[in-house]
């Protein structure tokens, strides 16, 4: 487990998992953003 | 109510109180801040796992993640400053608020005492000298003063009485003299105070239709900016550019928004509070920033435009009367008129002739602005009257020679004719001084530079009206107007698509003040007018709405400053983010730094900085607002884009220089 982690942290750039849950992070504020553009009364 | 700008105890409360709003579904409420951070919450889960694996750039990640929190704390920050100033503003205001006995009356008569919050809309209360009023009500019975100056800073005293428009009572206030019967209007925490409490402390506050408009452009913005961000390495791969995730944050921290993001709800708390300072309440940002769009004010003539007080300057007999007979008709005229003209015309009669003594007064006839004349029955059957010539024409018998040039020659002057007759015959004419307050005419032409329309609405006649609204310097005026016809002149200035600004006080101003895009009541003014408005002006100074009106003006002009600063700073970090990003790929894109910064990380680290702390800066400007000087909107305009567009322009690259060379003097980039 400590290697594995400590593989995904080795190289920050490349790392295929961090950059995933970037993205993934990424995708969830565009979604609440387009709800802000919808729905700007509510904020 | 003042309070100093920045006192120690707010900046505390501010502080504490900052910390709180960090909560994320507190933060979720502003766009751009929500996606810094979230942007944090990310950077420091990579930060801490760089800092147990011992990677070289652990230090870097911690620096942007650090910078990335201070951004979202300097925004709550300064919410909570500007909420801050309206809280010590509302527990001033609570402080009048006090449980106190109150003398109830049952329906058969009896009293009983009880808790001033037992008491219901339509219960009555006897309220006798010395007693503080328990809560909001109308006098149904009596007359007596009433000191206020627990709300309105002012020291002397008011009269209320039943009746007219001075029957309103606000509880917390003291009565000082007589004995009042109140009804009152207000259920237990519903009551006026309790209102104002909840706007000034802004837990009624909703964004206005501009911060609306602002929101939802600076969420596209930053909606725009995100995809890029997440789909920069992926698209970037074809052609071989890519970057790092930190690198790629700082980014999205950087080019978001954030200077605007961050003081929006700060410059809108603070517009609403810098009102609060000049004593109105403004029950609504929306009404603070209608004020600044006005482009019509409607201003009464007497107490707005000229002194209140019209005083008695001469009085002038007509056909075969002396000026004694005159003399004495107007002082039998105005012996139960309480108004301040009518005491000062028998303080000229008494001048005039010292042996004047009080008559026995069967009935008295009080004025109203639709009969416009007032007097009395006399015991001896006597009927003295006076009033405005046009309802006095109709009613005395015969209109003598020469009438007519008597009360142009006095209107012509700007001052106020008033016939009196006994037993319908005409006397003479009574000259009310009324002057246009010392200032006045400045303050429109200032109204007239910013594009302002001002009209001057009066009952009186038109000569009057004309020669007052000449010295004045009003753009147009309407004379002979009923309280009731205030509407359909809001109505027809509204219909050429203006948006007017009232003051009023009395129910009949209500409909009006409903229609007007701002309505200022009066706090002296019935509680229909206070209902109606979407202003209470605390001091009853009508001519506060050119101050509001520059208000507005002013919370408009600091929003967009610092919009406009915020976007254009961003095209200084193009030159500084973009070739750190494409250092490695793309060494020919490094030519856009010109100014030399020491190393990529240097550069993303120095932008950030200054992003974060740019905020900090611009809190006391979001808090005071701009300098606003009464000027034209074009050099309005230029002026405000040479200071905060030019300035933004520039700023940026000196200050992310200088932030570049402390930072590597000190060797902390990561």
């Amino acid at each position: 487990m400590y290697m594995l982690a400590s593989q995904i942290f080795m190289n920050l750039s490349s790392t295929t998992l961090i950059y995933i849950a970037f993205v993934i992070i990424g995708i969830i504020l565009v979604g609440y953003l387009t709800y802000v553009l919808i729905h700007p009364e509510r904020f | 109510m003042s309070n100093g700008v920045y006192s120690r105890k707010i900046l505390v409360e501010a502080l504490a109180d900052s910390i709180k709003k960090l909560n994320p579904r507190h933060v979720m409420g502003n766009p751009v801040m929500f996606v810094v951070e979230v942007t944090f919450f990310f950077a420091l889960i990579l930060s801490i796992g760089s800092w147990i694996f011992q990677l070289s750039v652990a230090l870097f990640n911690s620096e942007i993640s650090i910078l990335l929190l201070l951004t979202v704390w300097f925004s709550t920050f300064a919410e909570a400053l500007s909420e801050g100033r309206g809280r010590a503003q509302a527990e001033s205001l609570r402080k009048t608020r006090k449980e106190v006995r109150a003398h109830k009356i049952a329906d058969d008569g009896t009293i009983t005492d009880v808790d001033s919050a037992e008491l219901v809309k339509g219960d009555k209360v006897l309220v006798r000298a010395g007693d503080t009023i328990p809560t909001d009500g109308d006098v149904i019975k009596g007359r007596g003063s009433v000191d206020e100056s627990m709300i309105t800073g002012e020291s002397e005293p008011v009269i209320r009485e039943s009746g007219g428009d001075f029957t309103s009572v606000t509880g917390g206030t003291t009565l000082l003299s007589d004995e009042l019967l109140i009804e009152i209007t207000a259920n237990p925490g519903e009551s006026f105070l309790d209102k104002m409490i909840a706007l000034v402390e802004g837990a009624t506050r909703q964004k206005t239709p501009n911060e609306l408009a602002l929101t939802t452009v600076l969420a596209g913005f930053t909606w725009i900016l995100t995809v890029i961000i997440i789909t920069f390495n992926t698209l970037g791969s074809f052609l071989g550019v890519t970057s790092d995730i930190t690198v790629l944050y700082g980014l999205l921290a950087c080019l978001a928004p954030t200077t605007i993001g961050g003081l929006l709800p700060a410059i809108g708390i603070a517009g609403m509070d810098r009102v609060t300072q000049f004593n109105v309440i403004a029950k609504s940002g929306r009404a603070v920033e209608a004020a600044g769009d006005v482009t019509t004010i409607i201003l009464d003539k007497t107490g707005t435009i000229t002194i209140g007080n019209r005083l008695a300057e001469e009085f002038i007999p007509l056909g075969d009367k002396t000026e004694a007979d005159v003399t004495r008709a107007s002082f039998l005229s105005s012996v139960s008129d309480e108004t301040p003209e009518g005491r000062s015309i028998v303080a000229l009669a008494q001048k005039l002739i010292p042996d004047l003594t009080r008559p026995d007064v069967k009935n008295v006839v009080e004025f109203s602005a639709s009969t416009k004349m007032s007097g009395v029955d006399l015991a001896d059957g006597r009927e003295v009257r006076k009033g405005a010539f046009e309802v006095m024409s109709d009613y005395m018998r015969y209109v003598p020679q020469g009438f007519r040039e008597v009360i142009d020659g006095i209107a012509q002057r700007g001052a106020t004719p008033l016939v009196v007759s006994v037993d319908r015959e005409p006397i003479g004419v009574i000259h009310l001084k009324d002057t246009v307050k010392p200032g006045m005419r400045e303050r429109l032409q200032e109204l007239r530079k910013m594009g302002i329309k001002t009209i001057m609405v009066t009952g009186d006649n038109r000569l009057t009206a004309a020669t007052i609204a000449a010295e004045a310097g009003v753009d147009d005026y309407v004379a002979e107007s009923k309280p009731e016809d205030k509407i359909k002149i809001v109505q027809a200035e509204q219909k050429q698509g203006k948006i007017v600004a009232m003051t009023g006080d009395g129910t009949n101003d209500a409909p009006a003040l409903a229609q007007a895009d701002v309505g200022l009541a009066m706090n002296s003014g019935t509680q229909a007018a206070k209902e109606a408005a979407n202003m209470v002006d605390l001091d009853s100074d009508p001519t506060k709405l050119i101050d509001v009106v520059g208000i507005g003006k002013q919370l408009l002009m600091t929003r967009g400053s610092i919009t406009t600063f915020s976007v254009v700073t961003d095209f200084a970090k193009y030159f500084t983010i973009l070739p750190a990003i494409f250092a490695a790929t793309l060494p020919a894109v490094s030519k856009l730094d010109f100014i030399n910064l020491e190393s990529p990380h240097s550069a993303i680290l120095s932008a950030v900085i200054f992003n974060t702390f740019v905020i900090l800066a611009l809190i006391p400007l979001a808090m005071r607002g701009v300098k606003y000087k009464p000027k034209d909107a074009t050099s309005t305009l230029i002026r405000n884009v040479m200071v905060y567009g030019v300035g933004g322009l520039i700023t940026p690259f000196i200050a992310i220089k200088a932030i570049d060379l402390l930072i590597n003097y000190l060797h902390i980039v990561g």
